[in-house]
C-alpha cells in the first residue's frame, strides 16, 4: 500500500469514518505490513467489532512482536471484550518496552480499574501525570476513576482540568455534565451535555442524558427537582417520618393534609415526567 | 525507575469482574424491595447482585452480616411488641428494612459505580425477582407470626 493510501485511511479513522477507512485499506492491503494490521484493528474497534480488531492486531503482532502501539491496541480490544487478564498481559508487554509511556500507563489504569483495583489505578495515573503532567488520557481516566469511587468533587475537578487543555474533549464534557445533572444542578450540566452531543452525536449515552437534562429543565419539572437532588429514597423517608410523627403530635386534619399533599406529589412525579418527555420529543421532530 | 513503580507493573488481575455475564440490578430500585418487603426481601437481592456486579467476597459477607444484624434487631422489636403493638411493629419492620437498604446500597456502591463507568452500564429488570423476593419475605413473616400465635403462652 502506498503512503498516500495509508494516510488517507488513517485520516478517515481520525474523522470517525471507520467503514470508509476499511474500504480504503481493502483497496491495496499488504498483509506483510504490521501498521496496516494496526490501522485495520483501529477501524474495526471503532465499529465495535472488538473480536475482529483483536484478531487483526494479533496478525500485526506476529510480524512485529515489539510494537507498543499494537500491544496497546490489543490491550484495548481485550478490555472491551471484558477479558481483563489478557488485556493486562498485553499492556504490560507494551510497558515493559516503554515504562514511561503515559498513555499506556493510563490504559493500564483503565484495565485495573475495570477489575475493581481502584487504588492501583490511582497510583498508575499519578505516575502517568508525573511523567506527562498534561496527558489527556491520564486526566480523563482520573476523572472516571474519581466518579467510580463516588468522589464527584474530584471527578469534576479533573474534568475541568482536562477541559482547560482541550475544550472539545467529549469525555470530560460527558463526565462533568452527568455529574452535575446527577447532583441536581441541571442548568450547569446543560452546556456540557449540549457540547458533548455536538462533538459526538453518535454517542448514544450522552444523547440520552442530554435529552433527560432537557426534560428536567422544563418548568413543569421544577417541583420535582428536590427528588433529583436528594433522591427518591430520601424523599420517601422524609415523608414517612413526617407522617409517622404527625400521627403522634398533630390533629387528624393536619395528618390528612400531609397525606394528601404527599399523594398528589407522588402522582405528579409519576404523570408529569413522561408527559414532558413526550411533549419535548414531539417538539424536537 | 523507582522500586514503587516496578511493583505497580506486576500483573494483579486474576479473574474477570463480571462472571456469568448477567446484567446486575439497579441499586436504587432495591429501595422499593426494602420498603415493601423489609430486611428479608432486600438482603437476598443485594447478596445475589454482588455476584452480578462481580463484587469481592468481602461485600457478600458484609451484606449477610448486616442482614443478620437487621433481622435480629427486628426480632427484638417483635419480642417486645408482639402482639400488642402490631402497628408499631409494622413500622419498625419498614424502618429496619429501609435502613438495611442504605447499608447494602453503600456496600454495593463502588462495584455499581465501576459497572456504570468501566462496565457495560446496562441493568436487568428487577420486577420479577423483586416481587418474588417480597413474596418470599412476607411468606416467611406470615409463617413465623402464625407459629408465634399458636405458641402456648
Amino acid at each position: 500500500m502506498s503512503d498516500a493510501t495509508f494516510a488517507a485511511a488513517l485520516h478517515l479513522v481520525q474523522m470517525k469514518r471507520p467503514q470508509e477507512a476499511l474500504k480504503k485499506l481493502g483497496e491495496a492491503f499488504d498483509p506483510e505490513d504490521p501498521w496496516e494490521w494496526w490501522l485495520r484493528g483501529v477501524a474495526l474497534f471503532d465499529l465495535d467489532r472488538e473480536a475482529e480488531a483483536a484478531e487483526a492486531v494479533q496478525r500485526g503482532l506476529a510480524l512485529d512482536p515489539e510494537s507498543t502501539q499494537l500491544l496497546a491496541m490489543l490491550a484495548r480490544c481485550r478490555l472491551y471484550l471484558r477479558d481483563l487478564g489478557s488485556a493486562e498481559d498485553a499492556i504490560l508487554g507494551a510497558l515493559r518496552l516503554d515504562a514511561e509511556d503515559a498513555d499506556n500507563l493510563a490504559l493500564y489504569a483503565h484495565i485495573v480499574a475495570a477489575a475493581g483495583q481502584f487504588e492501583k489505578a490511582k497510583k498508575l495515573l499519578e505516575r502517568a501525570r508525573r511523567i506527562d503532567p498534561e496527558n489527556e488520557a491520564a486526566m480523563r481516566m482520573q476523572s472516571f476513576l474519581a466518579a467510580a469511587r463516588g468522589d464527584d468533587r474530584e471527578a469534576l475537578l479533573h474534568s475541568r482540568e482536562l477541559l482547560a487543555i482541550n475544550p472539545e474533549d467529549v469525555h470530560a464534557h460527558r463526565v462533568a455534565g452527568s455529574l452535575l445533572h446527577r447532583r441536581g444542578d441541571v442548568e450547569s450540566a446543560a452546556p456540557h451535555l449540549r457540547t458533548a452531543v455536538v462533538i459526538d452525536p453518535f454517542e448514544h449515552g450522552v444523547a440520552e442524558l442530554a435529552r433527560e437534562n432537557r426534560v428536567w429543565r422544563n418548568p413543569f419539572m421544577w417541583p420535582l427537582r428536590p427528588l433529583q437532588r436528594v433522591g427518591i429514597g430520601a424523599m420517601w423517608i422524609a415523608a414517612v417520618t413526617i407522617m409517622f410523627v404527625s400521627r403522634r403530635v398533630a390533629p387528624v386534619s393536619v395528618q390528612l393534609a400531609i397525606a394528601i399533599v404527599w399523594v398528589v406529589y407522588c402522582v405528579y412525579s409519576w404523570v408529569v415526567p413522561p408527559l414532558v418527555r413526550r411533549w419535548l420529543d414531539r417538539h424536537a421532530r | 525507575m523507582s522500586e514503587h513503580f516496578d511493583d505497580l507493573l506486576q500483573p494483579t488481575i486474576t479473574a474477570p469482574p463480571e462472571p456469568g455475564g448477567k446484567k446486575p440490578w439497579r441499586v436504587q430500585s432495591q429501595f422499593w424491595i426494602a420498603f415493601f418487603g423489609g430486611v428479608l426481601a432486600v438482603t437476598p437481592i443485594a447478596y445475589l447482585n454482588t455476584y452480578r456486579l462481580g463484587a469481592p467476597k468481602r461485600s457478600r459477607h458484609l451484606i449477610l452480616l448486616s442482614g443478620f444484624v437487621a433481622t435480629a434487631v427486628y426480632a427484638g422489636f417483635a419480642w417486645l411488641w408482639y402482639p400488642a403493638e402490631a402497628y408499631s411493629l409494622r413500622m419498625a419492620g419498614r424502618i429496619v428494612g429501609v435502613l438495611q437498604y442504605f447499608v447494602v446500597a453503600r456496600i454495593q456502591r463502588d462495584d455499581d459505580n465501576r459497572h456504570q463507568i468501566f462496565g457495560s452500564g446496562e441493568y436487568a429488570s428487577l420486577w420479577v425477582p423483586g416481587l418474588l423476593s417480597i413474596g418470599f419475605a412476607l411468606g416467611v413473616l406470615v409463617a413465623v407470626f402464625t407459629v408465634l400465635r399458636m405458641w402456648p403462652k
